[in-house]
Formats: structure tokens, C-alpha cells, sequence
């Protein structure tokens, strides 16, 4: 259940640096919306998904939101003429939405993969603290 | 370590191998563009906002008072101010928000920095643009109007100076709006100039009169002989209806009689090279392709004519299409100064170019006065040639140009006392030459020019005597000027700088008159003044009761043309033929808005009116009453059709390849022998068909033992129309051959980028027809790029029933609703818009708004 609520929040909170990263000017920080996703997860997989989701939500948001407001689907389109042929915009917005799902789970999974192995240890370390502070106090 | 944690510590090794990997792949650009860069949420296309705000209050520094700009159902914005300074300063808002990056292309073309953008294959373009000298007399205009505003002779160039900083303030205020463009190019928008303005009226005088007609016009004379040139390339063109119907009447064509004039090979040879390497400038080479189809319609009809009781004017100009097209409809108003002007302005450029105010309305057709000669010279050596049989040393003018990712290179241009030695561009980095000559043109943009001080007063005259004294400022870029106003004068002036030569000097059998290259180094040919403004032919409220010009010749045998010359260079007189025709016709009182408007969509071939009835006779003559199955078929279409250039017969096909078969078979065999480029007009031929049946031109040179007749050649011609269609469009059933099939209508964008262009559509009419465009089906599908590219009726009994559209959109955001919405939805359809032109920012149509900007004075209400 922990886990769940874990994964749940991850996602929110990555959906959350999605959107702060949208005013970032180097495209490739939003690996971070996905690490942070990550850190809530106690499995890479899990990790992957976060980070994934959250990005790919974010992005999805975003991109039919300017293609409401501001009409843009019009330049997937021509974007996509320019590089695949005509009628592509649909292609362009699914890549789109694949590089933000790619990057978030790759962001995700790195920081639950580094989790995975800082906790044990941060573990033992502090396990180790402990038992000096209580040897200490019994002496 | 765990054999978990192991895992654990490979894993994250791969991921964070694909991670960079991945980084690494989608930063690469992709043919020269950052892709992902201008894709990812919150950059590139994300920030490109299709239409401008619904309602915006600006607070706006040292605007005097405040401003209201409506745009109306079309994006077209009506400026509300009360003094000119705001006015023009609200002018270069809404030309840089709308069409900033066409502006910035246009002016970059000019002053030779696309290769700032585009790399080093534009530089031989930016060279040849340099060696044109259109940036150097931009700013030297700008330094003289500087210089007259100082000593009190004009007092206009503040208007241009706030419409300068207009331009300015919106870059500085939206950063973020970039058009896509320019993030597909890489490259940020900069601060514009009053020299990128006058850089415009140069890129349009360029267009409408820059060419190397007297190169292949010697080219040809050398080929042809004195006597065959003439033929084909006399001064006068058969059939033509003077644009000033107050000079008389050609009623045949002028007879020349002269000596073959000794041509220097070498010149020739020069020529030839030069023609070719002309073409390593890809812009110049396009340019080049299009030339002779640049022209316009303009007419008027006064109150005897129209259904009103007031004039009645029309005009539609034929340019290359682009998308965004070259016009941006505009409405100005200002109180202080009466200004009140709505019509078609050049972005980048201040004021109304083409339309009305509510006392007078014009237009403008080319009127194709010589404005151009070229020059040859015997050079000594790189910096010296020979001028007047004296050593002259040439001038010279440096420029460094960027060039994207690559070093600035360094390029200088020889100058002539007449002009830019233009082969100069080819060298990448030392002047160049040919043998011992060199060429140079002396144009009359290469000067100072004051069409802003004309334009200016256009939009503010209230009658002909204003309008008049306005007129003859327009210096550069020469126009037919047709004029109509609520008094209820017509009026057409064909007016521009045109250039007297002194031919004392020149030998015997040289055309004179700027026809052929002058001999710069003997003094031939110099321009020793322009014509007076006042000797220029013109024509006010003619007894005929209307006016039309349609680029064909200007004066007939009346105007003085024993003291001045004026054209070598106009159109066949089709589209003048037709539109004389309809209005002569016309009972009085009938003309209406309406008829006008059927008049600017007419696709009536006057050509195919004069040439498929005698095709239709030639046939019956050959074959009887039982022709061959396939000329039959042929025969029977040709013979219900009415001449009209419709997208949906298939009439039009035959007519147009087999006129193109009939002028290869009747001059090819000469012509290809020869090596001659210059082809003779399609009037000549058609006056060779009626009057010369014999002539020698209509035997094919090539077979020697036989002489072919006209007839001969009129039914070889259909013989290999039928075969060439049957295969282009792989059926010998004739009802497929639609026109519209093979001729199609094409708006490039400006960066000739697919995704942002318009078309193909299937096209009506051909270059002939009123509603002209562009037709090449040498190889099969014509993509017609160019046509009218705006149409304008105005109504003098009430301004506010004048109707025009534009053949684009407003704006240059492809995701904008007004990108191309009056192509689409108007222009392609013959149909028109109103222009609210009657209306205040109070009282303005509701329902008719579609956005509203106020700028108020800084720390104003």
C-alpha cells in the first residue's frame, strides 16, 4: 500500500518539476522531473514508471493545451512535412511524447537504481551510528 | 558488494550509457536544424502564438497621444490615431507582429546577408545582391533625405523614423514571439533600420525593371542579321493599344530600315559568359526565369461609363506568389493630418503603397521605360579601364560578409563611372574579368530616390493638382499611375525617372536608344539627364471615358518621340486587348463594382481568340469533311469552345501546347542553329500567321530539300501536340486533357520550405488572360508561381462599397487562422472583401472585430 502511495505521489511531484523545468532553457534537464520521480521508488522498474508517467503526463497537458490556445498543431504538421511528408503532425506530436516518456524513465530509473544502492548502506552507516552512541552511553 | 547490488550497479551503467546516448542523439541537428530543441514543451514551437492578442493595453514611451488599432474578421488592422508620429509608429508595430520575418528576409536578400543565416551557398547570391549596389544607394538616400530634413526641404522623415522605431519596439517587447522560422534557421531577429526600408523600395525596383534585355538583345542581333533581328525584335510591337490614348493610334507597325552593325566577337563571347554565370547566383537565377512575366492590370472608368455616375477604378498587380504574399492590407488614420488611406502596403515599408483615401484612389501597373543600359569597357588592368578613350581608375567598394559557420569573406566591387561591374560576384576573393572587357549597368535605381516623399503625398491628396505635384517624386521603380478621385476625374500617368541618351557618339547600325550594350570606353550612349515630368506622356478624363493599361505600350506615333525615347521592353498587348475591348463595349452607365469584379477573374484567351480559329480553318482546308479520327476529336473541341482558359476543359491543353509547338516549329530551327535564348513574343508570331503567310520563318532550316508553308507548320504543330499529350496524360481520349490537370497555381514560402507553402491548386487562365498566371508546361506540370497578387475595386460614388483581397493572409504565422484564409477563401474564388472603410474606433462593427491593441502614452490614462 506504502508503495503505491509512494509511486502516486512520485508521479504528482514529477509532474510538478515538469512543469517548473518547462521555463528551464536546456531541454535535457527535464531528466531531473524524472529522477526525482525515481527517488520515491523502491524499484527501478517502478522508478522507470514514475519518472515516465509523470514527463509524459506533463507533456501530454502541454501539448494539447498550445494546440488549443495557440493553434500549433498547424507547425507539427509543417515540421512534419519538413522531415517526413505531409499529414505527419500526429507523428511529430507521438515523438514528442516518446522523447519526454524516454527521458523521464530513464531519469526515474537512474535515481531509484542510485537509491537502491545508497540506501543500504546509508542503512548499515546509520545502524552503525547507533549502536556506537548506545556503546558509548552504556560505558 | 551484493550480487544484487551488483546488478543493481550494471543496470544503472547501461541506463546512464543510454542516457548520454540518447542526449547526445537528439542535440545532433537534423539537416542543420536542432529538431528536438524547437520541439520539447515550452521552447520553439510552443512559444510561436498563431494570432495576436484579443484586446492588449500597451503603456507605450513617447507616443503623444493614444492609439486604437482594430483588426477586423480578416486580421486586417485598422490605426486610429491622431497624429502622423503615432500613427507610423503603430504602423511598424503591426507590420513587425504580423510579417516580421518576411521583412527581415526581404532587407537580408539586399544587403547580402543570407549567408549570415544560410551558410556559404548564398554567397554568391549576397555578392551579386552587393555588386548591385541596391544597399549602397539605400543608404546613401538615407544620408541625402537626412541632410534635406535638416536644411527644411522635407519634413517626412520623423514618419519614417517612428515607423522605424514601431518595428523596433515590438522586437524589443516580444522576444519570446518569434516566428517558427526562425527557430528552424537558428538565428534571432535584429533591430531594423530606416536603410532596411529603403533597402524595400530597391528590392522592388529590382523586380520590376533590373534585366539584361540589351545583352540578349545584341546577342540576337549578332546571330540573326540586322534585317531577321528586325522582324522579331523591332522597338514597336504589332497590335498594340497605347496606354495614353492621347498620342493617336499605331495603325501599322513602324517600318526600320538599317545597316548591319559590325559586332565585336569578343563582346559577344563576353555576353554569352556572362548571361551563363549570371545563373551561379541561384536567387538571380530564378529571378531570371521569371522576368518577363512581372506586370499588372490597372483600369478606370469615369461616371459615363459607370453605373454610379462616378469613377470606377481597378487594379490588380501580377507578381511572383509568395506565402505570405508581397502586400499586407492596412487602414491609416490620422486627424491632425487628414491622412484617412486603406490599400495594400509593403511590409518593412511606411504608408499605403496602392489604394485610396477618401478624396482620390491609384494604382499601378510597370510601365517598362527603359531604365537600364549596359556598358562595356576595355579594361588595362584589374583597377584601371578605359573611359571616354581615357584611363580611368575604378572605384571600388569593400564589404566583409558573415558567413554562417564559416569566415567572414571579403569582397570588393569595381565601379565604372556608370555603374557596379557586376561580374565582379563571381570571384570568391579577387575582381574578376573577361579577356579584356567588362560589363556594368547604369539603372536608375543606382541613385537617390524619393518615392517616400510621392508615397506620402498620395495618402494625403485631396484632388488631381495634389496628387499631380505628389507624382513627381516617384523616382525609381517607374509606374503607370492610374488615378480616379470623387470629383469625378480620371486620370493615368506613366511616371519614373527615364534616362535621354546622347546617341551622337555611336556607330553607324547600332540600334541606339539603350537598345544593345553601349561602348563605355568611347563614350557611347551617356545619359545626360531624364526626361521632364512634364513631357512624360499622360492622360486626363479621355473622351473614350475609361483608361487601361496592362504593361503594353505607353505613347502611341503622336508623343514626342522624336526628342525622347521611351520603351524597348512591354507586354504582347493581350490583356490590354481584352480589357480595351470589354470597356470600349461597355453602353455607358453599365460598369459596375460587379462587372469589375468579372473583369479581374476573366480567363478569356485572346491569344487562343485569334490563333484556333485559323487552326480551325488551316485543318478544314487539309483534311475536309473527313479529318483523321484523332484530329477530329481535336477539331470537335476546339470548335465549341468560347476562348476560356477554364481548369475544367480540356480545350485549354490543346490551344496552349499547341501554340508552344507552333512557335518551336516556326523559330527553333533558326533559333537552336544560332544559339539565341531571346525568344520572339507570341504577338509577332500571331502577326507573321495573319499577315506574312510566306515569310521564310515558317521554313524549317533544317530541311534542305523541301520548304515548309505556315499551314505545314500549323498542322505539324498539332501532330505533335496530340502525340505529346496522349503520352503526358496517358490516354488518347481528349476529354482527359483538362487544363487544370496540367496548370496549377503554387504560393511558395519565402524559404521555398514545402511545409509552409500553399498550392498546388488547379489554376484557371494563362499569362495572356486578365487573371493571369504563369504557365511553363515545357515538361509537364505548370506550377504557376506567380499572377495577381492582390486585387483592389474602388467605388469614387461611395468609398465604402470598395471591395479588394490580398493572395495570402495578413499574417506570416503558418499556424495562424490569417495566414493564407483570403487565398483560400476568397482570392482562388474571384471573391473580394468590404474594407470598413467608412468606420471610427467607435463606431466600427462589432461583429466585424476581432481584436483590439491600445497603446497609451506612458504614464497616460
Amino acid at each position: 500500500m506504502k508503495e503505491k502511495i509512494n509511486f502516486s505521489i512520485s508521479i504528482l511531484v514529477s509532474i510538478g518539476v515538469s512543469f517548473i523545468l518547462n521555463f528551464s532553457h536546456v531541454w535535457q534537464m527535464i531528466i531531473i522531473a524524472g529522477f526525482i520521480a525515481g527517488i520515491f521508488n523502491n524499484s527501478m522498474k517502478r522508478g522507470a514508471l514514475s519518472g515516465a508517467a509523470g514527463v509524459g503526463i506533463f507533456w501530454m497537458i502541454f501539448m494539447f493545451y498550445g494546440i488549443i490556445t495557440k493553434n500549433s498543431y498547424p507547425l507539427l504538421d509543417q515540421i512534419g512535412t519538413l522531415f517526413i511528408g505531409a499529414g505527419y503532425g500526429w507523428l511529430i506530436f507521438l515523438l514528442i511524447l516518446l522523447i519526454g516518456i524516454l527521458f523521464g524513465a530513464l531519469g526515474g530509473a537512474t535515481s531509484s537504481g542510485a537509491m537502491m544502492l545508497i540506501k543500504p548502506r546509508l542503512k548499515r552507516y546509520l545502524d552503525r551510528i547507533s549502536i556506537s552512541e548506545e556503546n558509548s552511553e552504556v560505558d | 558488494m551484493r550480487n544484487s547490488e551488483k546488478k543493481v550497479v550494471i543496470k544503472l551503467s547501461i541506463i546512464i550509457i543510454i542516457t548520454v546516448l540518447a542526449m547526445t542523439i537528439f542535440s545532433i541537428p537534423l539537416f542543420g536544424v536542432r529538431l528536438v530543441s524547437i520541439l520539447i514543451p515550452g521552447r520553439g514551437i510552443w512559444k510561436v502564438t498563431g494570432e495576436v492578442p484579443i484586446r492588449e493595453r500597451l503603456e507605450i514611451p513617447e507616443l503623444n497621444d493614444e492609439v486604437t488599432i482594430i483588426r477586423d474578421e480578416w486580421g486586417i488592422p485598422h490605426i486610429y490615431a491622431s497624429n502622423d508620429l503615432d500613427l507610423f509608429f503603430a504602423q511598424g508595430y503591426v507590420h513587425a507582429q504580423d510579417r516580421f520575418f518576411q521583412m527581415d528576409m526581404l532587407r537580408r536578400l539586399v544587403r547580402g546577408r543570407i549567408s549570415e543565416i544560410l551558410g556559404s551557398d548564398a554567397i554568391s547570391t549576397d555578392k551579386f545582391n552587393l555588386a548591385m549596389g541596391m544597399e549602397y544607394w539605400a543608404i546613401r538616400t538615407d544620408e541625402i533625405l537626412r541632410e534635406m530634413q535638416a536644411n527644411g526641404t522635407i519634413d517626412f522623415l520623423p514618419t519614417i523614423d517612428r515607423y522605424v522605431d514601431g518595428i523596433n519596439y515590438y522586437l524589443e517587447t516580444h522576444k519570446q514571439d518569434k516566428p517558427l522560422e526562425y527557430y528552424i534557421l537558428g538565428f534571432e531577429p535584429t533591430e531594423w533600420t530606416s536603410i532596411d526600408s529603403l533597402c524595400l523600395v530597391q528590392e522592388m525596383a529590382r523586380q520590376m525593371s533590373w534585366n539584361y534585355d540589351d545583352l540578349y538583345r545584341l546577342t540576337s542581333l549578332e546571330a540573326l542579321g540586322f534585317n531577321n533581328y528586325i522582324q522579331l525584335f523591332n522597338a514597336i510591337l504589332p497590335y498594340q493599344i497605347p496606354i495614353c490614348p492621347n498620342y493617336g493610334v499605331y495603325d501599322e507597325t513602324p517600318k526600320i530600315s538599317g545597316k548591319g552593325y559590325e559586332i565585336n566577337p569578343l563582346l559577344v563571347r563576353t555576353v554569352l559568359d556572362f548571361l551563363e554565370n549570371v545563373k551561379e547566383s541561384d536567387f538571380e537565377k530564378k529571378r531570371m526565369e521569371s522576368q518577363n512575366n512581372v506586370g499588372s492590370n490597372n483600369w478606370v472608368v469615369n461616371g459615363v461609363k459607370s453605373n454610379t455616375g462616378k469613377p470606377i477604378l481597378a487594379n490588380d498587380m501580377h507578381l511572383a506568389w509568395m506565402t505570405p504574399g508581397i502586400w499586407y492590407e492596412q487602414h491609416l488614420i490620422s486627424t491632425e493630418t487628414n491622412i484617412n488611406s486603406y490599400g495594400f502596403s509593403i511590409p518593412g515599408m511606411p504608408l499605403i503603397a496602392v489604394g485610396h483615401n477618401q478624396y482620390v484612389g491609384w494604382g499601378f501597373t510597370n510601365t517598362g521605360y527603359d531604365v537600364l543600359d549596359w556598358y562595356y569597357y576595355n579594361i588595362i588592368n584589374e583597377t584601371h579601364y578605359i573611359y571616354n578613350n581615357t584611363e580611368t581608375e575604378f572605384k571600388t567598394r569593400n564589404y566583409n560578409i558573415n558567413v554562417r559557420d564559416s569566415p567572414t569573406k571579403q569582397f570588393t566591387v569595381r565601379e565604372t563611372v556608370h555603374g557596379p561591374v557586376i561580374s565582379d560576384f563571381r570571384n570568391l576573393d579577387l575582381p574578376s574579368s573577361y579577356g579584356d572587357i567588362v560589363l556594368a549597368p547604369q539603372w536608375t535605381a543606382n541613385d537617390i530616390f524619393l518615392n517616400f516623399l510621392a508615397g506620402y503625398g498620395f495618402n494625403r491628396a485631396k484632388n488631381r493638382t495634389e496628387f499631380n505635384e505628389a507624382s513627381q517624386y516617384w523616382d525609381t521603380l517607374s509606374q503607370n499611375i492610374v488615378y480616379a478621385d470623387i470629383d469625378g476625374n480620371i486620370a493615368i500617368r506613366p511616371t519614373g525617372k527615364v534616362p535621354i541618351r546622347d546617341d551622337s557618339r555611336i556607330p553607324l547600325g547600332h540600334l541606339g536608344n539603350g537598345t544593345i550594350p553601349y561602348n563605355g570606353s568611347n563614350g557611347e550612349g551617356e545619359w545626360i539627364g531624364y526626361i521632364p515630368f512634364e513631357d512624360l506622356p499622360n492622360t486626363i478624363n479621355p473622351t473614350q471615358n475609361y483608361l487601361a493599361s496592362a504593361n503594353q505600350i505607353i505613347a502611341g506615333p503622336n508623343w514626342n518621340y522624336s526628342k525622347y525615347f521611351l520603351q524597348n521592353e512591354y507586354s504582347d498587348g493581350y490583356r490590354a486587348r481584352r480589357i480595351n475591348n470589354l470597356l470600349s463595349n461597355a453602353p455607358n452607365g453599365t460598369l459596375s463594382v460587379e462587372k469589375m469584379k468579372e473583369y479581374q477573374f476573366d480567363v478569356n484567351s485572346t491569344p487562343a481568340q485569334v490563333f484556333i480559329p485559323f487552326l480551325i480553318d488551316v485543318i478544314k482546308n487539309q483534311y475536309g469533311l473527313t479529318p483523321p479520327p484523332k484530329i477530329d476529336n481535336v477539331l470537335t473541341i476546339l470548335e465549341g469552345w468560347k476562348y476560356k482558359m477554364d481548369k475544367d476543359l480540356e480545350a485549354p491543353t490543346i490551344y496552349h501546347k499547341w501554340r508552344d509547338y507552333f512557335m518551336i516549329r516556326t523559330f527553333n530551327d533558326e533559333f537552336e542553329n544560332y544559339g539565341i535564348e531571346q525568344k520572339p513574343r507570341l504577338v509577332v508570331l500571331e502577326y507573321l500567321m495573319k499577315e506574312k503567310e510566306k515569310s521564310h520563318w515558317f521554313d524549317n532550316v533544317n530541311t534542305l530539300s523541301q520548304i515548309e508553308t505556315r499551314n505545314e507548320i500549323m498542322l505539324l504543330a498539332l501532330n505533335d501536340t496530340i502525340y505529346w499529350l496522349e503520352d503526358f496524360y496517358g490516354s488518347s481520349n481528349p476529354s482527359t486533357w483538362k487544363w487544370g490537370k496540367i496548370h496549377k497555381y503554387y504560393f511558395p514560402h519565402i524559404t521555398e520550405l514545402n511545409a509552409f507553402s500553399k498550392g498546388p491548386y488547379s489554376g484557371d487562365g494563362e499569362e495572356y488572360t486578365l487573371n493571369p498566371s504563369w504557365v511553363n508546361i515545357d515538361f509537364g506540370v505548370s506550377f504557376a508561381q506567380g499572377g495577381a497578387s492582390g486585387r483592389m475595386i474602388l467605388d469614387f460614388s461611395n468609398l465604402n462599397n470598395s471591395v479588394s483581397v490580398i493572395a495570402s493572409g495578413e499574417r506570416g504565422f503558418p499556424n495562424s487562422k490569417h495566414y493564407s484564409d483570403q487565398l483560400e477563401q476568397l482570392f482562388l474564388q474571384g471573391k473580394y472583401h468590404i474594407q470598413y472603410f467608412g468606420y471610427t474606433a467607435i463606431n466600427f462593427p462589432k461583429s466585424a472585430i476581432e481584436s483590439t491593441i491600445n497603446f497609451i502614452p506612458n504614464g497616460g490614462a
